[in-house]
């Protein structure tokens, strides 16, 4: 009896260890992932805007959300597969839903800027446009 | 089983680095020189960036320390900067890009402003030709001594070398913490292995000066940070040969002698416990029972794993906070060190050296290395070696896209 008591004890905090190891590894693993999706998402919608400027000569006029420039974008033509929401992690399906991507032009619609806010914050944390930030490396 | 984990550690991060290099981009450079608008690869000698603003005249010159000074290492990795220069070729600052440096010393230095203006208004040859850091007036940052200082000979190097200087040499330096180190390590060996009473007697002095200077003024303790940050990148034998000559004798001692010379006479958190131990009444203190033991052993490993895990998935997580041992360096200390120092240190009140003998990843390494009298049977500490070695073999072998999504 005491035995088995001893082997329940250790076994339950072989457990309790193991799950601490996974919240200190998980905390920032999810981030790193969440970083990933977002890095993937920002660069399809950046080509998506750069094909768009090719066959109009400007980019999109109005000011978006990631979520509305998606729906734009999808139904202009220029995304063809479903595009992943990094922050909901399924498909962007309805233009109101919420997210962290910010789509904006200047007066005459020839550059663009597309701006990650941390989310819940006004934190800058990916930023991709025309002219000195073409790319997230 | 450690060589093999190290060696396939540094080998992912060489990967890394060749696959990922990362381009200085026009907001960096903006940063520093305002009307920057346009860069332009330089392909001459000096391999920088021209900076040219919105109407195309040339205002300045940016160039990144990395790969150049990839092998100039702070306290556990290189650092890359960016030196920008303005239409005079006097520098207007530099920033740090990306740093494999333990992340609570680059925080210091980049929040020394004093320390990043030091190459303001200096120009281009005046920089290369700094060899003496001190007259030139370039000062390294108190807490973050060595990441400062790998920041201040990799602008030099990188300056240096593109006019066709040779850089800086790497030539093994002494300095008075390398002889303090070595003075450490050989009064732990004098007190390991010469057993004398009249000799002995000394020990406490010498324990207070392991928590006074090694430990508070130093702050060169052996830490899974230290040791990672060389493992990814390199072991900086000419820069700090005393840290170097210190850490590996303290894993060779335990092997070739059972000693274990380093957590049982130089370790400064170790010799706090051992003073905190008499500051309560004896009666105050448990023996652990037998499962509490016997799962206090597996917290160091839990520990490894976590390292192991961080390292190669290159997650955002300062290895220093797993450790008590940053925590001596207070200026730069981080809330996490500061709480496992000080919650380590409360219970070994009443758990004799509780953090040595259930809490510190460090010392298990020390002690699995250690051989042992009797016979050598594979036993439970091997089986946890094993385990790292397959958890490392795992994170290794499958691709980084697996893990990260």
């Amino acid at each position: 009896m005491k035995r088995a008591a001893s082997i329940l004890i250790r076994l339950v905090s072989l457990l309790l260890l193991a799950a601490v190891a996974t919240l200190l590894i998980g905390q920032p693993l999810l981030e790193k992932r969440e970083e990933r999706r977002v890095r993937v998402m920002l660069l399809t919608v950046q080509e998506a805007l750069q094909n768009y400027h090719v066959k109009e000569e400007i980019y999109p006029r109005d000011l978006m959300t990631g979520a509305q420039l998606v729906h734009f974008l999808k139904k202009e033509g220029f995304l063809e597969e479903p595009l992943q929401n990094p922050w909901t992690r399924e498909a962007f399906g309805n233009k109101d839903e919420p997210d962290g991507l910010r789509y904006r032009t200047d007066t005459i619609a020839e550059t663009y800027e597309l701006i990650v806010y941390k989310p819940g914050t006004e934190i800058e944390q990916f930023r991709l446009d025309s002219t000195e930030n073409q790319s997230l490396e | 089983m450690l060589l093999t984990i190290a060696w396939l550690i540094r080998s992912h991060h060489e990967r890394i680095r060749v696959l990922g290099d990362w381009p200085v981009t026009v907001a960096e450079v903006k940063e520093l020189l305002p009307e920057a608008h346009r860069l332009k690869v330089d392909p001459g000698p000096r391999g920088g960036l021209e900076v040219f603003d919105a109407a195309g005249k040339r205002i300045g010159y940016a160039v990144r320390t990395m790969p150049d000074s990839r092998e100039i290492v702070g306290y556990s990795g290189p650092s890359d900067v960016l030196v920008v220069f303005d239409a005079k070729d006097e520098g207007v600052g530099i920033a740090i890009r990306q740093s494999y440096d333990t992340p609570s010393h680059v925080d210091d230095v980049k929040l020394d402003y004093l320390f990043m203006e030091s190459w303001n208004g200096r120009s281009w040859d005046a920089i290369a030709e700094v060899t003496d850091f001190n007259e030139a007036e370039i000062y390294s940052v108190t807490g973050a001594t060595r990441t400062s200082e790998a920041v201040m000979e990799s602008v030099t190097h990188r300056l240096a070398i593109t006019d066709g200087g040779e850089g800086l040499e790497r030539e093994m330096e002494f300095h008075w913490n390398d002889f303090a180190l070595l003075g450490f390590l050989g009064g732990g060996i004098a007190f390991a292995f010469w057993k004398k009473k009249s000799f002995q007697k000394w020990r406490w002095i010498f324990s207070v000066a392991t928590i006074a200077l090694l430990g508070l003024w130093m702050g060169d303790l052996i830490a899974q940070s230290l040791m990672v940050g060389w493992v990814e990148s390199r072991i900086p034998w000419e820069a700090t040969p005393g840290l170097v000559i210190f850490v590996v004798a303290a894993f060779l001692l335990p092997w070739f002698t059972k000693q274990p010379v380093y957590c049982q006479f130089i370790c400064p958190h170790g010799n706090l416990q051992r003073w905190m131990m008499k500051v309560v009444p004896a009666t105050w203190k448990r023996p652990l029972p037998g499962d509490g033991k016997w799962i206090g052993r597996w917290i160091p490993v839990m520990l490894l794993v976590v390292v192991v895990a961080i390292s190669f998935l290159q997650l955002d997580f300062d290895l220093a906070g797993i450790e008590p041992f940053d925590a001596y360096v207070i200026k730069s200390a981080g809330v996490a060190t500061i709480s496992v120092a000080i919650v380590g240190l409360f219970i070994s009140l009443f758990f004799p050296m509780a953090y040595c003998k259930y809490g510190c990843p460090t010392g298990w390494l020390l002690e699995f290395v250690r051989k042992r009298s009797g016979k050598d049977k594979f036993g439970e500490r091997d089986w946890a070696g094993l385990g790292l070695l397959a958890i490392s073999l795992a994170l290794y072998l499958i691709p980084l896209s697996v893990w990260l999504g």
